[in-house]
């Protein structure tokens, strides 16, 4: 009897047991597919959620699962900490996507360290990994590495060296597409270089050649002018602050997204200047 | 692969339950994990997946309720079904956009499926975007028998268009197949619109605790500032909306920014600066904060980060020094996001080399 017992609720248990396990479908993928639907969520994460939202963020962090040989993925995550100042996770996250493919994302996290963080000596390390990787010097955000590394030795104050680098680009564009298609501001970071070279007149040259091709550039304005006060040519001062001014108003001068540039110019500068003419 | 199975007191005479899992899992309630794959015509775009769940729960003889979540966990929508017959009928129901803006489905014809038989009238439902009405249909157009994972399957071929109220002609339509399979529910769909096809694939199903259990995932966006550990006096501080549609600073064009300017916010930092209070150091400071809809900050945290990028501590002096400064900058301009000023996450990074600071970005 006491036998019977045990095995009906042995039976009662396996039932119980069987009643309460459910084995839930899950579908398999193949490596290929795996591959493919990871680069895809990549993209996916953005048609109903912003940047850096959780929703996003799960779709970048399942990619990564499934493919963690996918810089690009790296990269993703890497992004919206950029923007928002969180520079140990950007650290990493574009350490990851450089480490995988360098030939991409070398240049860009140069661009990063330039424009962000403007730690120009990373920022020339990581151009120079990109052209090594590419055997030519390359474009990160279509920018050129000679262009970048020119506005990294601007800010490190070798202004030889930025001259160089940017006539280098300069140089280039203009041989093989025109003069046209030269980054206009490259001109106005050469003029600047060569302002603090004490080679004026060629600074001017470069800042006429910019307004040849940006003719509303309140910078170029502005540059000019300083030059004119520090030559006493208050008047010719006054017609180029007057021209900054108006057309700083209006939105045009040397700015960016997210960051502001080296060497950011603002209303207050030209307003100052003026006042400093006033003055003398 | 495996098929959901439990203990079978599944409805498996009835029309369209047998379709569903088996009645106890269906009244537990389960979730199916979806991808969404949109394939563009153009081969110059490339493809999307995006991550969505649904979550089936059975409430009584007669009604089930759907609930459709996105990758973060986040309820976008819901609806009541009503079983008639062999017809299913969406009695009400309600969406959800930007997290907090719920809006009730307006139904003009509630029936959405027709088992074993032809449907009479389309599904409609009537929206508001944009201040415009738009009405959609979906018409059934043919359901059939088949044979998936080596189950009998269900498969309907429904067609659907969107057209603004009043007005005949329609200005997106397209087809759709979708597929149940007995015991496991709705399976997926095939659907093609203009220039667009989209593949919705299950991945996985799993319990509702199961679904819980990753929905308490505690993750936040990207910078999130935790309002209870801030190093500001919070106290008058009030965001204008809420806490989950805090946007950041680059959302204005152009970005968002000291109202005086950044010329003045420099001016008074460094009035306002005592060198000897950075200590030599190296690193960057990072101060990061919420401006309000009305231009007011709050929320201020502070992060420092040696010039390799790691996290480091600056002196307790320093950080209070630069806090103090960046209390003077009273006035900032809130994010102007569509029409309508919005809170949002800014931040301020000193750079500072041998105890200089040698930029403040962005």
């Amino acid at each position: 009897m006491k036998s019977q017992i045990y095995f009906l609720s042995l039976i009662g248990l396996c039932l119980f047991t069987s009643c309460t396990q459910k084995e839930w479908y899950k579908k398999e993928f193949s490596e290929e597919t795996v591959k493919t639907y990871a680069s895809q969520l990549r993209s996916g994460a953005f048609y109903s959620n912003y940047q850096g939202t959780v929703a996003e963020q799960m779709h970048q962090k399942e990619a990564l699962s499934m493919d963690s040989t996918n810089a690009a993925l790296w990269r993703e995550l890497g992004t919206a900490r950029v923007k928002r100042g969180i520079l140990d996770e950007m650290e990493y996250f574009y350490g990851e996507a450089v480490k995988r493919h360098p030939e991409k994302w070398a240049g860009f996290r140069g661009y990063l360290y330039l424009y962000f963080y403007r730690d120009f000596p990373k920022a020339i390390a990581d151009f120079n990994l990109g052209d090594e990787v590419n055997g030519q010097v390359d474009y990160s955000q279509g920018q050129s590495h000679d262009y970048m590394r020119g506005i990294c030795y601007y800010g490190l104050q070798d202004y030889q060296a930025a001259n160089e680098a940017l006539s280098k680009y300069i140089d280039k564009v203009t041989q093989e597409e025109g003069e046209e298609w030269v980054d206009v501001y490259a001109i106005l970071y050469r003029g600047l270089a060569l302002m603090k070279l004490d080679r004026i007149n060629d600074a001017i040259t470069e800042f006429d050649r910019a307004l040849k091709y940006y003719p509303n550039l309140s910078d170029c304005f502005y540059h000019k002018a300083r030059i004119y006060v520090t030559r006493g040519q208050f008047d010719l001062a006054l017609m180029q602050l007057d021209l900054a001014e108006k057309h700083f108003k209006k939105g045009y001068f040397h700015q960016r997204p997210y960051v502001e540039v080296l060497e950011q110019i603002y209303l207050q500068d030209i307003q100052d200047l003026r006042s400093q003419i006033s003055t003398i | 692969m495996a098929a959901l199975i439990g203990c079978e007191h599944s409805s498996t005479n009835h029309p369209i339950f047998k379709y569903y899992p088996s009645e106890n899992v269906f009244e537990e309630g389960y979730v199916s994990k979806f991808y969404y794959h949109y394939y563009p015509d153009n081969p110059d775009r490339s493809a999307g997946t995006e991550i969505g769940y649904t979550k089936y729960i059975k409430l009584d003889e007669t009604h089930f309720m759907t609930q459709k979540y996105n990758a973060a966990f986040d309820l976008m929508s819901e609806r009541l079904s009503l079983v008639q017959g062999d017809s299913v009928l969406i009695e009400e129901g309600f969406g959800i956009r930007n997290f907090t803006d719920t809006t009730q489905l307006n139904l003009l014809s509630k029936t959405i499926s027709v088992w074993e038989s032809e449907m009479s009238e389309p599904y409609q439902i009537q929206y508001e975007f944009r201040d415009k009405q738009y009405i959609y249909s979906e018409y059934q157009v043919a359901v059939k028998d088949s044979i998936i994972l080596n189950k009998p399957a269900r498969i309907f071929s429904t067609k659907w268009d969107t057209r603004e109220a009043g007005s005949d002609s329609t200005f997106n339509e397209g087809t759709t197949k979708s597929y149940y399979v007995k015991g496991m529910g709705f399976f997926g769909s095939d659907s093609k619109w203009a220039e667009l096809s989209r593949h919705t694939e299950l991945v996985e199903q799993m319990s509702v605790e199961e679904f819980e259990k990753r929905a308490a995932h505690g993750e936040h966006r990207v910078a999130w500032i935790d309002p209870e550990n801030t190093m500001s006096d919070d106290s008058d501080f009030q965001l204008c909306d809420h806490e989950r549609k805090i946007t950041d600073y680059y959302w204005s064009n152009p970005d968002a920014r000291y109202a005086y300017g950044k010329r003045v916010m420099l001016d008074t930092i460094y009035a306002n600066l005592e060198e000897s209070k950075l200590f030599n150091q190296n690193g960057r400071l990072v101060f990061r904060f919420v401006v309000n809809c009305e231009g007011k900050a709050g929320r201020f945290i502070a992060r420092g980060y040696d010039l390799s990028y790691q996290p480091m501590e600056f002196e307790r002096e320093t950080v209070d020094h630069l806090f103090s400064i960046m209390q003077k900058l009273e006035n900032w301009e809130p994010v102007v996001f569509g029409d309508e000023l919005r809170d949002a996450y800014f931040y301020i990074t000193f750079n500072i080399v041998d105890g200089e600071i040698t930029d403040i970005l962005p």
